[in-house]
Formats: structure tokens, C-alpha cells, sequence
């Protein structure tokens, strides 16, 4: 009995479930995202739902628009972009040096790991009230708590990273007559980048969450405050804008990260 | 520079298993410009005997010697069976590693990394990462890094092992081209009889773990080694012979 032709690769998608690629997958997604955008207009504007719960896209955009010319706008991004951004690079930086430490030396790994993997499971807004009332209720407690967020994905890949390095690599390094010292800056370090750089993306998404979170609970500006005081004054519109400038920072930050990537990790292009 | 390995025994322990007897007493003097190849039953000692002579293991008991070694230059280069190239850095930057950690200078490293890279034929590929190469290629390429600080003994554990067999007689062909131009020697791990024969100025036979030398046997085939050797029959004798000598009937 003769089959029809197999197209291997489509075959094999259709079993692995892998998403499509290339201009047929960005327009499969620009269509999805483009039909509910257009499906919330369609309602918001039928007045089968109350503006109240769910105001149309226009006007959420519209909405947005007079924030900027007021000003307002800024003044509640700026103040999010700044401690997200100290947050993160602090919270980052610890982790990557400490996680290089724990990663090469058993003497640094010995007294750091469990501390790590004691306090890693905390969550880490709960400690926001701590901070608070050790810094104030000023920008150091919500960066420091942002930057915990960071740290603990971050420092735990890398500290997996460096121990995931191929001993043949460190073999090789030795051979071709490497010092400690250097083994780690020119093999640990590059070798292991990649797995720091998914500890960085997860460091990303906790430091939306955090940053949003300890806006709601103790800001007087930020998009958080935004949203949570636009709730209360049942301001629709101004809260749906909120959300979407949270997703369009989260998207912004991926996109940053992933060109970051693609500039340090050009090795790692074809691997996936 | 001479080399001179001594009554080198390795006993690997690791306190949960019985203690693995590796190397059992292996000596053998390699001279300035000879290649000498191993061969020997899978887990014979034979890796880690190279391991041993490239500083990356310390013996158990015994000593290698290296007499006439030029200071603040490592003597050994190793090519490790699977490579080891840093999949960070392109062709160009792999070779440059070494001459990296002799602190030689920019323009310095150029001109041997371009020198290297001719050498074993990777001219127009010094951009690529070793992802982006053929299996013979990167072969190439880690050879080229060995090479690059010019030490007086290359060790090489199977390096041909992964490729497919015409590339492997190619390779071969470039390996005797490098030893025949002169200026070091090559301790050649295989288990290949012919690759052995093919290579080598003397082959050493070793026996089942733990490894010891059961008998070198001179090749003494012309030089420079051509694939025409390979249908002659004192070639076919001497496989004959060392492959007899592995399967322990010794006539």
C-alpha cells in the first residue's frame, strides 16, 4: 500500500507541536492579536457591557493619550522604570558575582547554597513590610525587594551554570596553559552565560510582578499606585491603560534582554 | 626536548567502589622528533596515561620527565578525543587561546594564528564557531590550538575516532605532512592498528587493565608515508603482528 508524500518537517511539527515560524507564524500572531483587540472594541462599543467593566479600546487609548499630554503619565512610568531598573541591575549583578563564587569555590558555595536555598522559597513580597520598616518607605525598600526578586533566579542559574561546564573545556583550558583565575573569567564565565541569561528572564517576569505589587501596597506614584487608585475611583478606563502599559513593559524588557542575548551569545544563534 | 616517562602506575579510588587499578607501572623515552603510537584494549590506562604526561592528572607513583624543556612554555599540546573546542569562540580565537596565556601581543598572535590556520588548510573559516564546522574541520582546528604555542610533544587520544573513513585517511595523510616537516614528536593514542602503523615510528602494545607495556614494535616503513604503503605487505605483517599482540597470542 503507497502513502502519500511525508513532509518531514510539517510531519514532525505536527507531532512535536512545535509553533510555526518565519512570516507565517508572525502573521498567525499578529492575526490573534489584532482579532481580540478588535473583539474588545467591538464590545466596548456595542453596549452589551457597561464602560464601567469594560470601556473600548479607543477610549483606554484615548485615555492614555490625555495622560500624556497632562504629564501624568511620566511621572507614574518614570518612577516604575527607575526602581525596576535599580532593582533589577542590582539584583542581577549580586547574583551573577555570587553565583560565579558559589559556582567555582566550595568554600563559597559551602556557606552560601544553603542560606540560598533556605530563604529562595520566601516569598519575596512578604518581606516588603521588613524592608519598610528597616528603609523607610521610600524607593530603597521597593528596589531592595525588587532586587531579592532578581537574585534568586539569577544566582542559582548561575551558580548551575558554572557547575553544568563541560570539564573538557577547563581540561582544555589547562592544557593550553590557563591559571585558576583565568580558567574563570575566559571559560566559566563564557561558557556558562547561557544559563545565566535564563536566570535573567526569569529575574525579569519577577521583577514586573514585585515592582506592581509593591506599588499597590505602600506608592504614591508608579503604575502600580496607578492601577490600584484608578480601581478605586472606579476609573476603567485608566486601569485597562495601566495593563496595557504593564504589558508593553514586559515586552520591552524581553525584547532588551533578547537583544542583549543575541550580542553576547552569537555562538548560541543556530543552536536553537 | 626529551621525554621521558618513569614506572608511571595510577590507581584511581573513590572510597564507595573497589580502588581501579589503571596504569601499572608504564616507562617509556620518547626523542625529540619521533611518533610513537599506543594501542591497547578499551580501558587499558591509555587516556589516562596521556592525561598523566599533559599535567592534567598526577600519577599515583612514578614521573614523567621532560629534559630540555624551553622554560615558560608548556612542553606538552593535547588533542583531546572529543576536542574540547570553546564553542564561544571562532576558529581564529580558539587557536589564538593559547598564545593568549603566554601573554603574547595582538599582532603577535595574528601572524601565527594566520600562519596555524594555513597550516592545516582553514583558511577563509577563521570567522566560524566550531558548530558551524564539518567534523573534519574542527579536527583541524583543535590541532591548529595545540600547535599554536609549538610545544615539543603533541598528544593526541583518537582524534580521528568520530570521522567517517575517507576523512580519517585524510587526516592521517596531514598528520604525518606535520610530523615529516620536523620540529616536535606526537604520543598517539588509538585503537586502530593500522591508523598506528600508518603513523607511527614505533608502536607501543599495551595490556588489558591494569595497563602495562606489553612490547613496542619498530614500523621502520619509509618516510614520507604515502597511502600506497597501506596494500605493501611488510605494512599488512605489521598490523598482522600488533594485532596478534592485543588478542594475547603473542606468536
Amino acid at each position: 500500500m503507497r502513502r502519500g508524500p511525508v513532509r518531514g518537517g510539517s510531519a514532525l511539527a505536527r507531532v512535536t507541536g512545535q509553533a510555526p515560524t518565519g512570516a507565517w507564524g508572525r502573521l498567525l500572531g499578529a492575526a490573534s492579536t489584532i482579532g481580540v483587540l478588535l473583539a474588545w472594541e467591538t464590545v466596548g462599543r456595542s453596549g452589551l457591557v457597561a464602560p464601567l467593566f469594560l470601556p473600548s479600546l479607543s477610549s483606554v487609548l484615548m485615555e492614555g493619550w490625555l495622560m500624556i499630554g497632562s504629564g501624568e503619565l511620566w511621572s507614574h512610568l518614570g518612577a516604575s522604570l527607575w526602581r525596576i531598573l535599580w532593582g533589577f541591575l542590582l539584583g542581577a549583578g549580586l547574583g551573577i558575582l555570587l553565583g560565579l563564587a558559589m559556582g567555582i569555590s566550595r568554600l563559597a558555595d559551602g556557606l552560601g547554597h544553603p542560606l540560598v536555598a533556605a530563604s529562595y522559597p520566601i516569598p519575596k513580597i512578604a518581606l516588603l513590610p521588613l524592608f519598610i520598616l528597616w528603609l523607610g518607605l521610600g524607593e530603597p525598600s521597593k528596589v531592595a525587594v525588587i532586587g531579592l526578586g532578581v537574585f534568586f533566579p539569577v544566582v542559582v542559574n548561575t551558580r548551575a551554570g558554572v557547575r553544568d561546564v563541560n570539564p573538557l573545556l577547563i581540561q582544555a583550558a589547562v592544557s593550553l596553559g590557563s591559571t585558576r583565575a583565568r580558567i574563570a573569567r575566559k571559560v566559566l564565565l563564557p561558557a556558562s552565560l547561557p544559563t545565566i541569561f535564563a536566570g535573567l528572564k526569569l529575574g525579569a517576569g519577577a521583577a514586573l510582578l514585585l515592582l506592581v505589587t509593591a506599588e499597590m501596597i505602600a506608592a504614591d506614584k508608579g503604575i502600580g499606585f496607578m492601577i490600584l487608585s484608578a480601581a478605586n475611583l472606579m476609573q476603567t478606563t485608566r486601569l485597562l491603560f495601566g495593563i496595557l502599559l504593564l504589558a508593553a513593559l514586559g515586552l520591552l524588557s524581553n525584547w532588551m534582554l533578547a537583544a542583549l542575548e543575541r550580542r553576547l551569545l552569537p555562538w548560541k544563534q543556530q543552536a536553537h | 626536548m626529551l621525554t621521558r616517562i618513569e614506572e608511571v602506575s595510577k590507581t584511581y579510588q573513590n572510597g564507595r567502589t573497589e580502588p581501579l587499578r589503571a596504569l601499572a607501572g608504564v616507562s617509556l623515552e620518547l626523542g625529540p622528533h619521533e611518533f610513537v603510537c599506543m594501542v591497547g584494549p578499551s580501558g587499558c590506562g591509555k587516556s589516562t596515561l596521556l592525561s598523566i604526561v599533559a599535567g592534567l592528572l598526577e600519577p599515583s607513583s612514578g614521573a614523567v620527565v621532560f629534559e630540555g624543556a624551553e622554560p615558560g612554555r608548556p612542553p606538552t599540546g593535547m588533542v583531546f578525543q572529543d576536542l574540547g573546542l570553546f564553542p564561544w569562540r571562532t576558529v581564529e580565537r580558539n587557536v589564538a587561546y593559547g598564545l593568549e596565556e603566554l601573554h603574547i601581543g595582538r599582532a603577535g598572535r595574528r601572524a601565527r594564528v594566520r600562519e596555524l590556520i594555513s597550516m592545516v588548510g582553514l583558511e577563509g573559516f577563521e570567522n566560524r564557531f566550531p558548530h558551524e564546522l564539518s567534523g573534519g574541520m574542527r579536527q583541524r582546528a583543535a590541532m591548529a590550538r595545540a600547535l599554536a604555542t609549538d610545544p615539543a610533544l603533541l598528544l593526541m587520544d583518537e582524534p580521528l575516532s568520530s570521522l567517517d573513513a575517507q576523512t580519517r585517511q585524510e587526516m592521517q595523510m596531514e598528520l604525518c605532512r606535520l610530523y615529516e616537516a620536523g620540529g616536535r614528536s606526537f604520543l598517539y593514542v588509538t585503537h586502530d592498528v593500522e591508523e598506528a602503523i600508518f603513523l607511527g615510528d614505533r608502536v607501543v602494545v599495551l595490556s588489558p587493565r591494569p595497563g602495562r607495556v606489553v612490547e613496542i614494535i619498530r614500523v621502520g616503513l619509509p618516510r614520507p608515508r604515502s597511502h600506497a604503503l597501506r596494500t605493501q605487505i611488510t605494512f599488512n605483517s605489521l598490523v598482522g603482528q600488533v594485532g596478534r599482540l592485543l588478542r594475547g597470542d603473542g606468536n
